[in-house]
């Protein structure tokens, strides 16, 4: 038997079981803060979702863009008669129900769950309430003391803090830090961290927020687990290829944490001379 | 394959390709005449500082997009990783080198050569766009002799060229003249000294360089060689007026980042209409 040409595509080659675009409708809108929340029917064969991934809504003809739209993913459901749904944060965009529009997803690895019950301090900057929100539910769920805190630089800037009361055990709301960086983000994050006396640190937000928290979180000698990318802030694709993302991890590896992450553990994003120290 | 062979009809461009596996979510890689890694360098010394974290792109528009160079793939990751992972699969690379120093060219292709996955390494493309090394003819020259010593024959060589070299046609003469077996054309525009332009915009200037050095073998002024056209291609008609102005291969780069699938599509779309010119050819 002679191999088939290369050049030739089989019709599998890009068919079931590889990542494509497909088509959601939007079932429900709810104002969320600064944005909106989404709940979309997804077809089944979708998978399942959790906390800390993310959906790419690639750009449409009308709507040219260099990169794809990245959304977090706030809650997902499966249910026996209406199918699977996922909920999407996204920008206020004034969705009304019914909408469609087609995405890729679910993208990235999701926050881990300890298994072991475990105290837990879950921030999130601006749009990264939206899967700090869904971890420290999940959290919680699973049985484990969650304190979760909402971060922005105003009260603007926040996501809809009205329902937050019911996911956590404690429910800190800052505002007032500038976009992140600096003594005075070590500060407060150090401080939450000892207040809550919490064993494992979630962070999600800006990239350079998420790395402080891991330094926080190894100085004061606890486990943290850090989004080191950022859907939606227009420098990166998302899926690896644009090196937008790309960071350097203990072993000196490059990593684009669109693709391993956005989730990563603290521990390997620390700088050198932490590394070098351990 | 021999290295006088056509290039590769499709691949991605230097960059923009990732390392394999994440293409591979989107398709099946053996389907793709080759897949691109790199710009690939040597590895930072021990200690050496850690990679800035800014990211390397700068501003996109809706048809444009400004980027910074990344940092370099390291050859060792290439060897010990990406060139195994993508022989286990039945698929192939285009590894994309600097064409600067030839001390550290020599390093990364003797890596290169030394790898027992050697058989997925299609050609490299070496990169001679860079001011000063495609504005003295004598060092592209050099440059790829040196790289047709350090690699097996039947790997290919291919030398990129932008608008940045001051003589094309001289430098495109000397490269071939050195060993390249075909020419990447780049319509990757300069934005001040350190970043560059990509996108849907470039495409007319990737196909203005096209033709020229097309019309420069026809006139002798090179010796025929195939060329390989880079910027602006993201879709089937982007792909055929490259080649239809002379063209061998297309690159795809920024219209992966939304459009992975692209890759199979233009593959299986340009791949009959190839094949009937390959066979006249």
């Amino acid at each position: 038997m002679t191999p088939a040409p290369r050049g030739a595509v089989p019709p599998a080659a890009t068919g079931a079981g590889y990542l494509r675009p497909f088509e959601v409708e939007v079932v429900s809108v709810r104002p969320d803060g600064a944005g909106e929340r989404i709940w979309v029917s997804v077809p089944t064969s979708a998978g399942t979702a959790a906390p800390g991934q993310f959906v790419l809504v690639p750009p449409g003809p009308e709507q040219p863009r260099m990169f794809s739209d990245g959304w977090w993913l706030t809650g997902a459901e499966e249910h026996p008669v209406h199918g699977a749904r996922w909920e999407v944060a996204t920008p206020a965009l004034g969705w009304r129900p019914g909408d469609r529009l087609e995405v890729i997803g679910p993208m990235g690895r999701a926050f881990p769950v300890p298994r072991e019950s475990v105290t837990c301090l879950v921030v999130g900057y601006e749009t990264g309430q939206a899967p700090a929100r869904w971890c420290a539910a999940v959290l919680g769920e699973r049985g484990h003391r969650v304190s979760l805190a909402l971060v922005a630089r105003d009260s603007d800037h926040h996501r809809d803090l009205a329902t937050t009361r019911r996911l956590a055990d404690r429910v800190l709301v800052v505002d007032g830090l500038a976009p992140p960086g600096g003594d005075p983000w070590l500060q407060a994050l150090t401080r939450m961290v000892v207040d809550e006396a919490a064993d494992v640190l979630y962070a999600a937000g800006p990239t350079t927020l998420c790395r402080q928290a891991a330094e926080v979180a190894a100085a004061q000698g606890r486990v943290s687990q850090v989004t080191m990318y950022e859907p939606g802030s227009g420098l990166g694709c998302g899926i690896g290829l644009c090196q937008g993302c790309l960071i350097t991890v203990t072993g000196a590896q490059q990593v684009r944490p669109c693709v391993v992450g956005p989730v990563l553990p603290g521990a390997v994003v620390l700088t050198t001379d932490r590394q070098a120290g351990r | 394959m021999r290295a006088d062979a056509m290039p590769p009809l499709v691949t991605p461009a230097s960059g923009c390709g990732g390392t394999g596996p994440e293409l591979a979510r989107f398709g099946d890689p053996r389907a793709l005449p080759a897949l691109m890694l790199g710009p690939v360098g040597l590895p930072p010394a021990a200690g050496a500082e850690r990679v800035s974290t800014a990211s390397t792109v700068v501003e996109s528009t809706a048809a444009s997009l400004v980027y910074r160079h990344g940092p370099a793939l390291p050859v060792t990751e290439v060897c010990d990783q990406w060139l195994p992972w993508l022989r286990a699969r039945d698929a192939r690379a285009v590894v994309a080198v600097p064409g600067e120093a030839s001390a550290v060219l020599a390093d990364i292709l003797g890596r290169l050569r030394r790898s027992v996955d050697l058989g997925a390494l299609v050609a490299v493309e070496v990169d001679l766009s860079a001011p000063q090394a495609s504005s003295d003819p004598q060092h592209c020259l050099r440059v790829m002799s040196r790289t047709r010593e350090l690699l097996p024959r039947d790997v290919g060589r291919h030398a990129k060229f932008d608008t940045r070299s001051p003589d094309l046609i001289g430098a495109a003469r000397h490269a071939v003249a050195g060993g390249a077996t075909a020419l990447v054309l780049s319509g990757a525009t300069p934005v001040g000294t350190a970043a560059a332009m990509a996108g849907p915009a470039v495409l007319p200037i990737t196909v203005a360089l096209v033709s020229s050095v097309r019309e420069a073998i026809d006139q002798g002024r090179v010796p025929p060689v195939p060329l390989i056209g880079v910027g602006g291609v993201g879709d089937e008609a982007g792909a055929r007026r490259l080649l239809e102005a002379g063209a061998s291969g297309v690159q795809v780069g920024t219209a992966l980042f939304t459009d992975p699938g692209v890759l199979w599509r233009l593959t299986s779309d340009l791949a009959p209409a190839d094949r009937d010119r390959r066979d006249q050819g």
